[in-house]
C-alpha cells in the first residue's frame, strides 16, 4: 500500500513538472494580419513600398488651410466662413500656444517624411543583394534590370525628398533642426536648430550630390507610369526655388550678389539641362489646371505634381453657395482682381472685360457664366451679396475647378496639386537674373535674359499679354513680382513671396477689399468696399513660431524664433 | 504549435489525476463535507478556488441571485444589473434588439488605459463557472440559468486573478442540480416594449417661423430675406403643406418581448442535473412586417444549458457543463451591418416640412431630394433587410478527487473548458428612386433608381475560440480552534480569433489562496498570482501579485457573543497588488492597444499616386508603431477596509472604503519631440488614483401576516488622472492632468452678447474679449477670457462639468408580501454626471437649422430681438440666436451646453400572486405564480424634463420601458 502511495505521486509529479516546463513558447504570440520583419525579409516589393512612404507627406494644396486652399492667409482671398486657422494668421495672432492645427500638421508631417526617407535609406542599404534574392537573374533579366534601375532612383529620390521637406520647413521657420539619420527612441534627446544658411546648404548639397542618381525626367522616359516621383528636373527646380528664397531680402540681409547669381544659375540649369525639355503648356492657361491635363506626359510644363484619385472637394468647397452643394469657400479679393492688367481698351460697361485673360481663367467675376447661370451679386440677384454664405468679396474661385460638376450627387474630377511647373522656373529665373545681372544682361552660358524669360510667360498660349519694356532694375522687379502674383495665383506662392520680399509688412496690413455691384437695367456699377482688416506683425511674423509643445519637449535645445 | 501546449496541459491534468490513483484504488472513504460547494447561498461568499462562509471572508464581494435578476424581462443580461450590486456602475445602452449592451464598470474608473471610445466601461473581466469568458457570452446568458452574479472588488478577492484582476471581475455561477426530487419548472412572460422617451422635432409651422427668424439674424436683421412667406406658413397650419411626424410614420406603438424557459432539475447521490431550455423573442419598434422583402428589427435567442454532476467511485466528482446559444437578428437594411442606430440620426435630422412620404397621390413613389435623400419611411420599407446569426457553444469538464485517505481535507481538481463563437451576416438589398412632387416633376431627383430586392451572400464576421485548462490542489482542514482553507491553482488560457481579427491571446496563471482562521474570530488570508502573459517581451512577461487581508469577527468575541442587538459584526481589510496587461483582446493593434509592443510590425500607410495622366495607387509600408521592448504591465495597488454588521437579526449593513493607486499605465509618450518623425512611442509612464466608498443596507421584518423588506445601496467613487504624458498646455488650468477621467473641458459661458456690446459697425466694443472662432453678433454666446489676453481662444479652455462616469450611484427597493401577494418596487439613480447636449449625435437634436438641420423645442428659447415683429426674448433666452450658416462661436464645447445627467428611475415594479398550495396540490403542481411587471416605467431627470433627452442615451435608438405579464409553474 505504501509503495503504491508513493510511486504514483512521484511519477505523476515528474510528469507534471515536465508538462509545465518550456512554457516560454506558449507565451510567444503575434498578430497574423500585419507584416513582421520576418515576413518582409524576402519580399523585394518592400524596396518599393517603403520608398513610396516618404512621398506620402507631400502637400496636397487643396486641403492645406481649414480644409481649403491656403490662399486665405495672403491678400489673394478671404474665406467665406473664416476658418479658425486663417483667422489666427489674418489677425496676426500667431503665438507658440496659438498655432492653427494645419500648421502643426505641416511641421509634423515634414519630419515624418524626413524620417521615412532616412528609414528607407537605412533599410535599402543592402539593396543590391536583396534585389537579387530568390530569382534567376538571367531568365528574369528584364525585371531584374528594371528593379535595379528603380531602386537606384528611389535611393536618390529619398535624398531629394528630404531636401524638399527641409525646404518647406526652412520657408516657414527659418533655421530648423537637421535630422540626417534615424533617431533612437530609447534615448530621446532634444536637437538644436541649425541656421537658415546651414539648412539651405544642406538642401543644395543633397540635391547636387544625388541629382544624377535620379531619372532625368519621367515624362519623357520609358517609364511614364512612374510620373509623380522626383526626377532630375524636379530636383533642379527645387534647388532653383530654394536658392531664390535664400537670396531674397528676408534671408539675405546684406544683399549678397553671390546669392542672386547662384539662384540665377540654378534656374538656368532647369532650362538648359539636356533631357528635360520643358516648355509652357500650349493649350490655354485655364486648361492646364483642369482634369488630368497637368499630369499627362504630353504636358511639357508640369515638372512634378501630387496626384489624387478623382474627388469633389475643391468644387464642393468653392462653388458659390447659390449653386446646390456649394459653400463659397475661398473667395478672391478685389486686391488681386484689380491687379490684372488691361489688355486693350477698358470697357466702361464691363470693368472685367479686355483684361489679362488669366483673370477670366482664375476668377469668377460678376455677370459671367458659371455653373450654368450668370452670376449676379447685386441686390436681388442669384448670388446677392447680402445673402448668408455668399462671397464676402463678390468674387468666386474658378482656377482648378471643373464647371458644372454635379457636387450634390458626388460627381468627381481629377485635381492634381502642381508642386513645380516651368512657368515658376521662368519667373524665378527672371527675378534672379534681374537682381544679379539686370533685366537685359545675357552672360555666357545663359540662354535667356530676364526680360525674355518674363515675356515668355506673358506671351503664353491663351494669354498673349504684351511684353514688359521697363528698363530700371527696380521697375523690372516690380513687373516680375506682378507677374508672379498673376501667373501663380492660388498655387501657394503668394504668402511666401510677400514674406521673402519683406513686402508683407505693408501688404498684409492692408484690408481685404471686395466689390458691391449695383444693377440698373443690364448695367452694373461697382463700388469697392473693405471686407476685412488684416494684421501682420513684422518682423516677428516673418517666421512661424515653434509650438510650445515642441520647445518644451526639446529639453532646452530648441530656441524659439525671436519675437515669440 | 498550440496543440503541443494543450496536450502538455492535458498531461498536467492527467498527472494530477494519477496522483489520486492510489486513493482511488482503495475505493474507500466517505465523501467529506465539501466546503468549496459550487452552489453558493446567502451564507457563502463566492470566490475563486473556493467559496468561504460569510464569517471567514476577508474580501469585498457583492452578490445578487439569478432569481432577483430574473425580475427584469430583457434579452440582455447586462440590462438586469442596474442598481443590484454596490460598486457596479451600469450605464444604459440603446434599446435596440441585438445592440443593447449596458456599459459596466467596477468601482468607477481605475485606469484610463485601453478605453474603447474613451469610455471607462467594459474594462472588467468575466468568469463563468470558474473560466474566463467574453462579453459576448455574458450578454446572452439568461437569468434563469444563473445561480449568482458577484463582483469581486478588492485585493483579497482579486488576488488570484493577476493581470486579469485590476479592473474588477464579474463572477457568475450557473445553477446546478442538487440531491432531491426531480422538478420541472416552466417560466414564461410576455410584454410590450415602448421607448422611454422620443424627442420629437418642431412641427412645420413653428419650424418655418423660427427658420425665418434665423435668416433675419444671418442678414443683419433684414426682414425681407424670409424663406417662408405668410402663405406658406398658413399652408403648414391648415395641412395643405407637408407637416410630417416621421416618428409616427416609421415606428409602431409597441415593440414586444417574450421569453420562456423550462428547467429540469434533480438528482441523487450519484447524479445531479440541471437542464435549462430557454427561448426569447424581441420585436423592435419599426412599423414594418417580417416578409420576404422587409423585416422589423428583431432578435430570437435559443439557449440550452445542461449542468450535470456525477459522483464516481465515491471519491471522484465529475461534472459536465454544456451550454449552447443561437441568436438570430434581423433589421431593416438602413445602411450599416448589424445595427440601425445610424437610421435614428436620419429620423431625428429630417424636418417635418421637407416632403410627404410619398411624392404622388397613388403612394407608389417615395419622396426624396438631393439634400434629404434618405426618406425615413422608404429606409425601412424599400431597402431590404439584413440578418445576423451567431452561435456560442461552451463545454466545461471538471474532475475532482477527494484524497481524504492521503490526508484529510486534501483534494485535486482538474477542469477543461472550450468556448467557440461564430458570427455571420447576410442581407438582401434593394434601392428606390426618389421623386419630389411627382405630378409636376416626373424625373427622379437623385441618381438612385429602383431595383428589385436581391440577396447578398453570407459574410462571416467573427470566429473565436477559447480553450482553458485549470488544475488545482486544495487542502481544507480544521485543527481544533484553527481552520485552514487553501488551494493552489494553475490556469492556462488560449484564446484565438480568426478572420478580420487574426490574433491569439495566451496566458498562464499560477495562483493560490490560504485562509486561516482562529476560533472563527480572527481570520487572515494570503493570496497570490504568478501571472505570465504573452503581451510583453520575454523578460517582462511574468509578475508576482500578492495580497494579504484580515478580518476580525467582533461579534464572536466574548463581550459581544450574546448581544441581542448585534448578531454579527465583522471588520475586514485588505491590501494587495494586481495588474493589467491590455485592452480588449479582440481589438487588433491600431494605435495603442498595449499588446505586443515589443514586436516590430509594418502596415500600409495609404497610397501615393503615380501615373501618366492618371492617379494609380502605389502602395506604401511603414512602422505601425515604435517597438519598445521594455514595456510591462500596469500595476494596481488596492487598499480596502470594510465592515459587515447584522443588527437584531433583521438589519444587514455593509460599508467599504477603498483606494486604488495605478502606476505604469501604458501611455503614448508625448514628451518626444515631433522632429523624431513618429509619435507612436509608448511607455509605462501613466498614473491614476481612484477612491470611494460603498454601503449597502437591507432590513426585513414581519408585521402580522405582512412581511416586508427594504434595501438600499450607494456607491461613490472619484478618480484623478495623475499623469498621462499630456501634451504641454499653455496654462495649467487648460489641461486634463489632475482631473477625473472624462471630465469635460471647454469654455466657460457667461451669457449672451447684447446689443450694447457692439459698436455701430458691428465690431465689439473695446474692453470686451474678442472670440477667435468667428464674427459674433448680438445673441451669440459670450465666453470668459480666463487668461485675460483680450481674446477668447483655445487657451481659455478649462474643466467644466462632471465626468461622464457618474460619481454616485444608488438604488433602493421595497418589497411587501401578504398572503400570497407580493409587491416590489425597485429604484435606481445616479448623481454627479454631465451630458454634453451638442456632442456627437446629440447635436442633431440641439443645433438648429445649420447645414439643413432640424429644429427642436429647445430652439424656441432662442435669443431674438425684433421689436417690429413683437419678439423680444433677451431676458428669458435659453439658447443663442438662431442661424442657418455654420457658426463656430456658439457651438464650441462650453459650460452652456453641459447639462446634468443625474436621474432617478423606477427600474422595476412587480405585483405577483402565488396560488395557495392547497389549490394547486390537487393538480400535482408544486408552485404557481402569476405576476404583472413594469420595467423603467418612470424616469425623473432634469435633462428629460427640460430638454426631452434621455440622460443615459440622449440620441440613437431609445432605451425601452416595458409592461409584462408572466407565469411561473413548478411541477
Amino acid at each position: 500500500m505504501m509503495k503504491l502511495k508513493l510511486k504514483y505521486p512521484v511519477l505523476a509529479t515528474g510528469l507534471l513538472l515536465s508538462a509545465l516546463g518550456c512554457k516560454k513558447d506558449f507565451l510567444d504570440t503575434q498578430y497574423d494580419i500585419y507584416n513582421t520583419p520576418r515576413s518582409i525579409a524576402t519580399d523585394r516589393g518592400t524596396l518599393y513600398t517603403f520608398a513610396n512612404a516618404f512621398y506620402l507627406p507631400l502637400p496636397y494644396g487643396f486641403n492645406s488651410l481649414d480644409g481649403n486652399l491656403g490662399a486665405a492667409a495672403s491678400d489673394e482671398a478671404q474665406q467665406t466662413i473664416v476658418g479658425s486657422g486663417a483667422q489666427i494668421l489674418n489677425q496676426g495672432a500667431l503665438s507658440p500656444t496659438n498655432i492653427p492645427g494645419d500648421i502643426t500638421s505641416e511641421y509634423n508631417s515634414s519630419y515624418e517624411g524626413i524620417r521615412a526617407a532616412n528609414y528607407y535609406l537605412d533599410y535599402s542599404k543592402g539593396w543590391q543583394a536583396f534585389v537579387k534574392m530568390n530569382r534567376d537573374t538571367i531568365t528574369d533579366a528584364t525585371n531584374y534590370a528594371k528593379d535595379k534601375l528603380m531602386i537606384r532612383y528611389y535611393r536618390g529620390e529619398a535624398h531629394i525628398a528630404k531636401a524638399y521637406y527641409y525646404s518647406e520647413l526652412a520657408k516657414r521657420y527659418g533655421g530648423v533642426p537637421i535630422v540626417n539619420n534615424l533617431l533612437d527612441y530609447t534615448n530621446v534627446q532634444g536637437i538644436a536648430k541649425s541656421s537658415y544658411d546651414q539648412v539651405v546648404n544642406y538642401i543644395v548639397n543633397e540635391i547636387d550630390t544625388y541629382k544624377d542618381s535620379l531619372a532625368v525626367s519621367w515624362r519623357v522616359s520609358a517609364y511614364k507610369d512612374q510620373m509623380g516621383r522626383f526626377d532630375k528636373g524636379a530636383a533642379l527646380a527645387l534647388k532653383a526655388r530654394v536658392l531664390l528664397y535664400a537670396a531674397s531680402p528676408l534671408n539675405n540681409p546684406t544683399n549678397d550678389a553671390a546669392k542672386w547669381t547662384a539662384a540665377a544659375a540654378a534656374a538656368r540649369d532647369v532650362i538648359t539641362t539636356t533631357g528635360l525639355g520643358y516648355s509652357l503648356y500650349a493649350s490655354g492657361y485655364q486648361a492646364n489646371f483642369q482634369s488630368n491635363n497637368s499630369i499627362a506626359s504630353g504636358n511639357p510644363e508640369t515638372i512634378m505634381a501630387v496626384r489624387m484619385p478623382a474627388n469633389t472637394f475643391p468644387e464642393l468647397n468653392n462653388y458659390p453657395i447659390a449653386t446646390p452643394g456649394g459653400k463659397s469657400g475661398v473667395c478672391p479679393s478685389n486686391n488681386l482682381v484689380s491687379d490684372y492688367e488691361y489688355k486693350g481698351t477698358p470697357d466702361p460697361t464691363n470693368i472685367f472685360a479686355n483684361r489679362d485673360p488669366r483673370l477670366a481663367a482664375t476668377i469668377v467675376t460678376n455677370n459671367s457664366t458659371w455653373n450654368s447661370r450668370t452670376i449676379d451679386i447685386s441686390a436681388g440677384g442669384t448670388d446677392d451679396r447680402a445673402k448668408a454664405g455668399t462671397s464676402p468679396t463678390g468674387f468666386y474661385l474658378k482656377k482648378f475647378l471643373t464647371d458644372n460638376l454635379d457636387v450634390v450627387n458626388g460627381a468627381t474630377a481629377i485635381h492634381s496639386w502642381i508642386l513645380f511647373r516651368y512657368a515658376e522656373v521662368l519667373l524665378n529665373y527672371a527675378e534672379a537674373m534681374n537682381e544679379a545681372y539686370g533685366p537685359d544682361a545675357l552672360p555666357a552660358g545663359y540662354p535667356l535674359t530676364a526680360r525674355q524669360a518674363l515675356n515668355q510667360v506673358r506671351s503664353r498660349s491663351g494669354v498673349a499679354m504684351p511684353a514688359v519694356t521697363v528698363v530700371p532694375v527696380t521697375d523690372f522687379r516690380t513687373a516680375v513680382k506682378h507677374e508672379r502674383r498673376i501667373e501663380l495665383a492660388f498655387e501657394g506662392h503668394r504668402y511666401w513671396d510677400l514674406l521673402r520680399w519683406k513686402d508683407a509688412a505693408t501688404v498684409l496690413n492692408q484690408p481685404i477689399q471686395g466689390v458691391v455691384a449695383t444693377k440698373s437695367g443690364s448695367l452694373f456699377t461697382y463700388q469697392v468696399v473693405n471686407v476685412a482688416n488684416r494684421k501682420f506683425n513684422a518682423p516677428t511674423n516673418y517666421l512661424y513660431p515653434f509650438s510650445q509643445t515642441e520647445i518644451a519637449n526639446s529639453q532646452g535645445k530648441l530656441v524659439q524664433n525671436s519675437g515669440y | 504549435m498550440n496543440k503541443i501546449y494543450i496536450s502538455r496541459g492535458f498531461l498536467a491534468g492527467v498527472a494530477l489525476a494519477m496522483l489520486s490513483l492510489p486513493v482511488m484504488a482503495q475505493k474507500s472513504g466517505v465523501s467529506t463535507k465539501d466546503t468549496s460547494s459550487k452552489t453558493g447561498s446567502a451564507e457563502y461568499v463566492p470566490g475563486r478556488l473556493f467559496n468561504l462562509p460569510k464569517a471567514l471572508s476577508t474580501g469585498a464581494v457583492s452578490t445578487v441571485s439569478g432569481q432577483t435578476l430574473y425580475h427584469t424581462p430583457t434579452p440582455n443580461l447586462t440590462n438586469t444589473l442596474y442598481g443590484r450590486l454596490a460598486g457596479l456602475t451600469v450605464s444604459q445602452g440603446p434599446g435596440e434588439p441585438g445592440n443593447d449592451n449596458a456599459g459596466l464598470a467596477v468601482r468607477g474608473a481605475g485606469s484610463y488605459f485601453g478605453f474603447v471610445n474613451s469610455s471607462p466601461y467594459s474594462r472588467y473581466k468575466i468568469f463563468v463557472d470558474g473560466f474566463e469568458v467574453n462579453a459576448n457570452a455574458v450578454s446572452g446568458i439568461s437569468p434563469a440559468e444563473i445561480d449568482q452574479v458577484s463582483i469581486l472588488k478588492d485585493a483579497a478577492s482579486l488576488a488570484t486573478f493577476g493581470l486579469r484582476g485590476s479592473n474588477g471581475v464579474i463572477w457568475i455561477t450557473t445553477k446546478r442540480g442538487s440531491v432531491g426530487k426531480s422538478t420541472v419548472t416552466v417560466q414564461t412572460r410576455t410584454g410590450l416594449q415602448q421607448a422611454i422617451n422620443i424627442n420629437k422635432p418642431l412641427d412645420s409651422y413653428t419650424f418655418a417661423n423660427l427658420y425665418n427668424q434665423a435668416l433675419y439674424n444671418d442678414n443683419g436683421g433684414n426682414l425681407s430675406v424670409a424663406r417662408y412667406s405668410p402663405a406658406q406658413l398658413a399652408a403648414y397650419q391648415n395641412g395643405t403643406a407637408p407637416n410630417v411626424d416621421w416618428y409616427n410614420q416609421v415606428l409602431k406603438k409597441n415593440g414586444s418581448y417574450s421569453d420562456a424557459d423550462v428547467t429540469f432539475a434533480g438528482g441523487d447521490t450519484v447524479t445531479r442535473y440541471n437542464v435549462i431550455l430557454n427561448y426569447g423573442n424581441q420585436g423592435g419598434l419599426y412599423n414594418v412586417k417580417n416578409t420576404d422583402n422587409t423585416a422589423n428589427q428583431g432578435l430570437q435567442r435559443y439557449n440550452v444549458r445542461a449542468n450535470l454532476d456525477f459522483t464516481l467511485l465515491k471519491i471522484v466528482d465529475a461534472s459536465v457543463d454544456l451550454g449552447g446559444r443561437f441568436e438570430d437578428l434581423q433589421y431593416p437594411n438602413t445602411g450599416s451591418t448589424g445595427t440601425t442606430s445610424g437610421f435614428w440620426n436620419t429620423l431625428a435630422a429630417y424636418p417635418s416640412n421637407i416632403y410627404n412620404p410619398y411624392a404622388d397621390a397613388a403612394m407608389t413613389k417615395y419622396s426624396g431630394t438631393a439634400i434629404y435623400p434618405n426618406n425615413p419611411l422608404a429606409s425601412i420599407q424599400a431597402l431590404g433587410y439584413g440578418s445576423q446569426h451567431s452561435r456560442v457553444l461552451q463545454g466545461n469538464f471538471n474532475f475532482k478527487e477527494r484524497l481524504d485517505d492521503l490526508t484529510k481535507g486534501l483534494y485535486l481538481n482538474e477542469a477543461f473548458s472550450v468556448v467557440s463563437y461564430f458570427q455571420s451576416a447576410t442581407s438582401k438589398s434593394a434601392t428606390y428612386a426618389r421623386y419630389f412632387d411627382f405630378a409636376n416633376n416626373p424625373n427622379p431627383t437623385t441618381n438612385d433608381r429602383f431595383s428589385t430586392i436581391k440577396s447578398n451572400g453570407i459574410t462571416p464576421l467573427r470566429q473565436e475560440d477559447w480553450k482553458q485548462l485549470t488544475a488545482t490542489i486544495g487542502y481544507d482542514h480544521k485543527f481544533g480552534d484553527h481552520q485552514l482553507i487553501s488551494a493552489i491553482n494553475y490556469h492556462l488560457s488560449n484564446y484565438r480569433g480568426d478572420g478580420f481579427t487574426g490574433f491569439a491571446y495566451h496566458y498562464e496563471n499560477i495562483s493560490g489562496r490560504a485562509n486561516y482562521s482562529y476560533k472563527s474570530r480572527y481570520v487572515a488570508e494570503f493570496g497570490f498570482s504568478y501571472f505570465g502573459t504573452d503581451a510583453f517581451a520575454p523578460g517582462n512577461r511574468w509578475g508576482f501579485y500578492p495580497a494579504v487581508s484580515a478580518a476580525w469577527i467582533v461579534s464572536n468575541e466574548s463581550f459581544l457573543k450574546n448581544n441581542s442587538t448585534i448578531s454579527f459584526f465583522k471588520i475586514r481589510g485588505s491590501v494587495g497588488k494586481t495588474g493589467n496587461a491590455d485592452s480588449d483582446a479582440g481589438l487588433p493593434i491600431s494605435g495603442q492597444n498595449g499588446r505586443l509592443i515589443y514586436q516590430q510590425y509594418y502596415a500600409s500607410a495609404g497610397n501615393y499616386y503615380l501615373g501618366d495622366g492618371s492617379a494609380n495607387g502605389a502602395g506604401t509600408l511603414s512602422n505601425l508603431f515604435i517597438p519598445n521592448a521594455n514595456v510591462g504591465a500596469e500595476t494596481s495597488m488596492k487598499y480596502d477596509i470594510g465592515a459587515d454588521v447584522k443588527l437584531v437579526n433583521k438589519l444587514d449593513l455593509s460599508v467599504d472604503v477603498f483606494l486604488d493607486k495605478r502606476s505604469n499605465i501604458l501611455t503614448v509618450d508625448n514628451t518626444i519631440p515631433r522632429l523624431y518623425g513618429s509619435n507612436l512611442a509608448i511607455g509605462n509612464i501613466g498614473r491614476q488614483t481612484n477612491k470611494g466608498i460603498e454601503a449597502t443596507l437591507a432590513y426585513s421584518d414581519k408585521i402580522g401576516a405582512v412581511g416586508y423588506t427594504v434595501s438600499g445601496l450607494a456607491a461613490y467613487s472619484k478618480n484623478t488622472v495623475d499623469y498621462f504624458s499630456e501634451v504641454p498646455q499653455a496654462y495649467a488650468y487648460n489641461g486634463a492632468t489632475g482631473l477625473a477621467l472624462g471630465t469635460p473641458r471647454g469654455l466657460v459661458a457667461t451669457g449672451y452678447y447684447q446689443l450694447s456690446d457692439f459698436n455701430a459697425d458691428g465690431s465689439l466694443k473695446t474692453g470686451l474679449a474678442v472670440p477667435q472662432f468667428g464674427k459674433v453678433q448680438p445673441g451669440d454666446l459670450k465666453y470668459q477670457d480666463l487668461d485675460n489676453n483680450g481674446k477668447v481662444d483655445a487657451n481659455d479652455i478649462t474643466a467644466i462639468g462632471k465626468p461622464f462616469l457618474p460619481e454616485l450611484t444608488y438604488a433602493f427597493s421595497a418589497n411587501v408580501n401578504y398572503k400570497g401577494f407580493d409587491l416590489g418596487a425597485f429604484f435606481q439613480g445616479v448623481s454627479g454626471s454631465s451630458v454634453n447636449i451638442i456632442s456627437g449625435n446629440n447635436a442633431i437634436q440641439t443645433i438648429a437649422f445649420i447645414n439643413n438641420a432640424n429644429a427642436y423645442a429647445i430652439a424656441q428659447g432662442a435669443w431674438a430681438y425684433y421689436p417690429s415683429l413683437g419678439i423680444d426674448t433677451r431676458a428669458t433666452a435659453t439658447y443663442p440666436r438662431l442661424s442657418t450658416v455654420t457658426n463656430s462661436n456658439n457651438y464650441q464645447t462650453s459650460s452652456f451646453w453641459l447639462k446634468s445627467g443625474d436621474y432617478l428611475r423606477i427600474r422595476n415594479i412587480e405585483l405577483g400572486y402565488t396560488l395557495s398550495t392547497s389549490l394547486i396540490g390537487k393538480l400535482g403542481l408544486n408552485k404557481v405564480r402569476v405576476y404583472v411587471n413594469a420595467t423603467n416605467p418612470v424616469t425623473w431627470s432634469s435633462l428629460l424634463s427640460d430638454y426631452h433627452m434621455d440622460p443615459e442615451q440622449p440620441s440613437g435608438y431609445p432605451p425601452l420601458k416595458s409592461y409584462n405579464i408572466g407565469l411561473s409553474v413548478k411541477f
